[in-house]
């Protein structure tokens, strides 16, 4: 039996795939590939995150597409691991043969696939990852909102001068995602206020229990601790801290920022700060009533979340760019596309802008928000993010 | 009949000469396929020649596969050494670190082996992130493709050719090991440890033996896939992927070199199949597994071969191997 | 530091009973079939979903939760015995395993489909406030679950002591054979077995699924409880129970006085220590082989 399953798949993968013009483009359609995490540690963002670029995507294709194109989404699921992310990669541009990796999720996982998808000069745009690297990695990668890298900054500057508190810890996952933050927030604590962090405890990937790192926390006298995770682990640290009687302020870049983050901490994520990128999801606003609307049509079952307008604004990012690329759509036509996007505001209120070695889209702008009776409220207005880096 | 003998080594012949041709007809993501069902056929082979044949249980195999994976890729980027030296080297270290864990495995046997060889794979994941000196941790190691005499093994044509020649070595030497007196000792081990020490066959040497060689081709197995995938991260080394491996032997026939190879195209083309699938992926899969299973508890070459001779009269009815372990 | 310390061992025992009752059910799954059911992390992962639509789909109230739960989770372990292990009853130890192992994934595919793979909070009747007590803090959750446990533990002993049926069971893991001999329908002890241990990796379900949240990867805890059994001796009862709350302590410890990277592989150097001194365990006696 096993030869027929290897025959008959044998027969499907050499089943030939059509002819493109260039890779994902043909007279009617752009086919653009995604490699998120579906089932796995950040499932909610990667679940998410899809369902917000199909929602602009539906829209559009409603309208009749860009320049008379439809665009389509394909999307493998990774479940968060870098060799999966390798084999899914080969398979969207071989197979699939995508026009761009857009909104590709996680850290590490695109770290995975950042030298395949160059060495196939596929655009890797506007992955589902802050890191600092992407904005400064050549032409066939771009950003598209503030890095962690920056958010930290901004975060330790707040801690530092608003709060004045010098006694700073950092909680960090151990991998390329947590060490951005981390390294970012390190070199501003000492280059601007010539501090160290009081603790560094680290956590791995997919951990649950926290009681030790909880417990080294409270040890050092840290009266704030950073918070370079996703979603499950701050409710869970938060708790386990408050366990032993320890309560410092809790405070994060943007990954923290979502509803799951209040769903599970309940009570214990009261009063935790997070940064924000970009608005959030219940503002007002021409672009976020359409995002609404949107979701509303498409995806009722899904609760509007930072999560999903994260991927939304990304796909009309993509629009955007499409639009000024203009009928003749290739890679370099619609990298030029997103490099010439300056001071361009979608309807809220907020502007992404490229040119020349700014591959950093929206990235002067963040802003603090506040788990405050169990919602997300904003703190402080926005802030322009000083370029940082990590040494 | 005569030609019913002829049978599989016709088949065989003509698998070969498709595999050869197969560049001509296939893309390239059909050739990416094919090169990492080479390497897991490979670990197959080790696997089953340590569990299969000689009976150890081992979970520590994705540790073998990551010893040989960095050790060809420290290698190469920090001492720039040639990839087939690169590669001996790593088979070769892999096939001692084998040995070293087979001596204080030798009084274990059945879960309690599988535990220590478990334990084995999970504190070599974590030493590949503390090493990170080395090894990058976790940030992960990017890997140049394999070159020789000047030919660079970058194109998914030529990795799956590089694959396949090893492959094939591989395999004819495994059915000579297997044959021979190795394969015996080994079998009598697996199959009553007292009466074959009885019988004058040196447990300790065998089943370190067995360690080593299983190692060797893990670790070569794991070399390869550094070349051909070009990105090696801590986090693919885990303890799944262990349980992968043994999947792969029993879904695919164990003590059986054509279930390794069964076993590998399981594990590597079901999957691609369902890929389309999305959500439902894992579900099937599960499904299929289970229900080959009880259909085949024996696995596709126990079955396979059960068909063969009833069929078509080849060979003789299988061996039913005895129950493993305890 | 003494508290600090304490809480640690506190917390590290709550973790380790849940561990404790999860390896529970691998050792009396394996006493009595030889098998080792690597299903059982899912039983766990999915009572927790159980109890999670009673009760907050339903609105059933908690006691009434846990009962239900404990019920369809040992009816569960029934349905996967018959269905994918009684078949290849005969077949090599191997092939039942990766039966089990096919079903883990099929149970675990199947949340998720049903329940999405977010993550979800199971709401409990313990409180997670901390509590003082002179130089000990804890919560009362630590509490519970041990008491909980305790409680499961004491119960099992009892009935495989006094009762009927489990010495039924105990004669079964014994030698088949002579409890054929003797009129035990082995069969039904063999069911009965699934079903007791679904039944326990119920509970556990019930009992750590508030403290690390739900959702269709809870089955891997059963990893660690697995390692737990294999460190007391997977062949003893007590062996498994011993062995589950040390590795909760341990682990507690190691991540306390080390890293992150060192507590998770603090117990499998422990374990690898272990088993080349006592190659069957803490408690585990050496199986005897019939040659």
């Amino acid at each position: 039996m096993n030869w027929i399953i290897a025959a008959l798949t044998l027969l499907v993968l050499l089943g030939s795939s059509p002819v493109w013009a260039e890779d994902g483009v043909t007279d009617k359609e752009v086919v653009i590939g995604a490699g998120l995490d579906l089932t796995g540690a950040v499932a909610n963002w990667g679940v998410n995150i899809k369902a917000g670029m199909e929602a602009m995507f539906n829209r559009v294709n409603a309208a009749g597409g860009v320049h008379g194109r439809t665009i389509r989404l394909i999307s493998y699921d990774h479940v968060y691991q870098p060799p999966k992310a390798v084999t899914n990669a080969k398979r969207l541009v071989e197979r699939d043969k995508v026009f761009v990796m857009m909104g590709h999720l996680g850290t590490p996982t695109t770290k995975a696939v950042k030298d395949y998808l160059e060495e196939k000069k596929v655009p890797n745009i506007f992955p589902a990852t802050l890191a600092s690297m992407w904005t400064n990695s050549g032409k066939w990668h771009v950003g598209d909102l503030a890095t962690y890298t920056d958010q930290t900054g901004l975060i330790v500057d707040y801690l530092v001068k608003e709060r004045k508190i010098r006694k700073i810890a950092s909680f960090y996952q151990d991998d390329e995602y947590g060490l951005d933050g981390h390294l970012g927030g390190k070199a501003r604590l000492k280059h601007t206020h010539d501090l160290s962090y009081v603790a560094e405890v680290d956590y791995k990937r997919a951990d649950i229990d926290f009681s030790s790192q909880a417990a080294k926390l409270k040890e050092s006298g840290a009266e704030a601790v950073i918070l370079q995770a996703v979603y499950r682990e701050p409710p869970r640290l938060a708790e386990q801290c408050h366990a032993i009687g320890y309560n410092p302020l809790f405070i994060g870049p943007s990954p923290i920022v979502l509803a799951k983050t209040i769903e599970l901490g309940g009570k214990h994520v009261e009063g935790m700060i997070g940064v924000e990128v970009y608005p959030l999801p219940t503002e007002p606003g021409a672009f976020l009533d359409q995002y609404r609307a949107d979701m509303a049509k498409y995806f009722p079952n899904l609760p509007i979340d930072t999560t999903n307008l994260y991927g939304y604004q990304k796909a009309a990012l993509f629009v955007e760019a499409m639009q000024r690329a203009g009928r003749n759509l290739t890679r370099d036509s619609v990298l030029k596309a997103i490099e010439s996007i300056k001071d361009w505001d979608p309807g809220w209120g907020l502007k992404y802008g490229y040119g020349g070695d700014n591959r950093r889209g929206m990235s002067n702008a963040g802003r603090l928000v506040v788990v405050k009776d169990g919602k997300w409220v904003k703190v402080s207005d926005w802030t322009e993010l000083k370029e940082i880096g990590r040494k | 009949m005569a030609w019913r003998r002829r049978l599989p080594g016709a088949a065989l012949v003509v698998v070969g000469l498709s595999l050869l041709a197969l560049p001509g007809v296939a893309d390239n993501y059909v050739l990416y396929v094919m090169s990492r069902l080479f390497v897991y056929v490979l670990v197959a082979l080790g696997l089953n020649l340590l569990t299969g044949y000689a009976g150890q249980v081992s979970l520590g195999h994705a540790a073998f596969f990551a010893i040989g994976a960095y050790t060809a890729a420290v290698l190469a980027e920090r001492w720039q050494w040639p990839s087939v030296l690169c590669l001996v080297a790593a088979a070769l270290f892999t096939a001692l670190v084998g040995y070293l864990l087979g001596l204080p495995c030798l009084r274990l046997s059945g879960l309690y082996l599988a535990m220590a060889t478990l334990g084995f794979t999970l504190i070599v994941q974590e030493m590949l992130l503390q090493l990170s000196v080395l090894t990058h941790g976790s940030e992960g190691m990017k890997v140049a493709p394999a070159s020789l005499l000047g030919l660079t093994f970058d194109s998914d044509t030529r990795k799956y050719y590089m694959l396949l020649v090893v492959t094939a070595g591989m395999l004819l030497f495994a059915r000579n090991l297997v044959r021979g007196r190795l394969g015996r000792a080994f079998l009598a081990i697996r199959d009553n440890e007292r009466a074959a020490a009885a019988m004058g066959v040196n447990l300790a040497r065998y089943k370190t033996i067995a360690f080593a060689v299983s190692a060797l081709y893990t670790g070569l197995a794991g070399a390869l896939s550094a070349f051909i995938v070009g990105f090696l991260d801590p986090q693919e080394f885990s303890f799944f992927l262990s349980i992968q491996f043994i999947t792969i032997i029993i879904l695919g026939g164990l003590a059986s070199l054509l279930g390794s190879v069964l076993g590998a195209c399981f594990l590597i083309f079901l999957p691609e199949l369902l890929a389309g699938l999305d959500v439902w992926q894992a579900l099937v899969y599960g499904l299929i597994m289970v229900v080959t299973i009880l259909f085949m508890p024996f696995g596709l070459s126990g079955a396979l071969r059960r068909y063969a001779f009833r069929w078509f009269g080849i060979g003789a009815e299988p061996m039913i191997p005895r129950r493993l372990g305890h | 530091m003494a508290e600090i310390l304490t809480s640690q061992v506190v917390s590290g025992l709550a973790t380790g009973c849940v561990y404790a009752l999860i390896a529970l059910g691998f050792v009396l799954i394996f006493k009595a079939t030889d098998v080792v059911n690597f299903a059982q992390g899912e039983f766990v992962m999915a009572s927790g979903f159980m109890s999670y639509t009673l009760l907050i789909g339903f609105g059933v109230p908690y006691g009434l939760v846990l009962l239900a739960t404990v019920v369809l989770s040992g009816f569960m372990g029934v349905v996967l015995e018959r269905v994918v292990v009684r078949p290849i009853m005969d077949a090599p130890i191997f092939s039942i395993v990766i039966a089990t192992i096919g079903a883990s994934i099929v149970l675990r595919s199947s949340a998720g489909i049903v329940f999405g793979y977010d993550v979800l909070p199971l709401p409990t009747i313990f409180s997670k406030d901390p509590v003082r007590l002179g130089f000990l803090q804890f919560t009362a959750m630590d509490v519970g679950v041990i008491g909980s446990s305790l409680v499961i533990m004491v119960g099992l002993y009892l009935f495989f002591k006094l009762t009927k049926t489990g010495m039924a069971m105990r004669a079964t893991a014994q030698s088949q054979t002579a409890a054929r001999l003797m009129g035990v329908s082995v069969k039904r002890i063999f069911s009965l077995t699934w079903a007791i241990s679904a039944a326990i990796g119920g509970v556990a379900g019930v009992l750590i699924a508030p403290i690390v949240y739900l959702d269709p990867n809870l089955g891997f805890i059963g990893v660690k409880a697995f390692a737990g059994a294999i460190l007391g001796g997977f062949g003893s009862i007590p062996g498994a129970i011993v062995g589950g709350m040390l590795l909760g302590v341990i682990e507690n410890l190691s991540g306390y006085f080390f890293n992150a990277g060192i507590k998770q592989v603090s117990t499998y150097i422990l374990l690898i220590l272990v088993l080349v001194v006592r190659p069957a365990g803490f408690f585990g006696a050496a199986p005897v082989r019939r040659v």
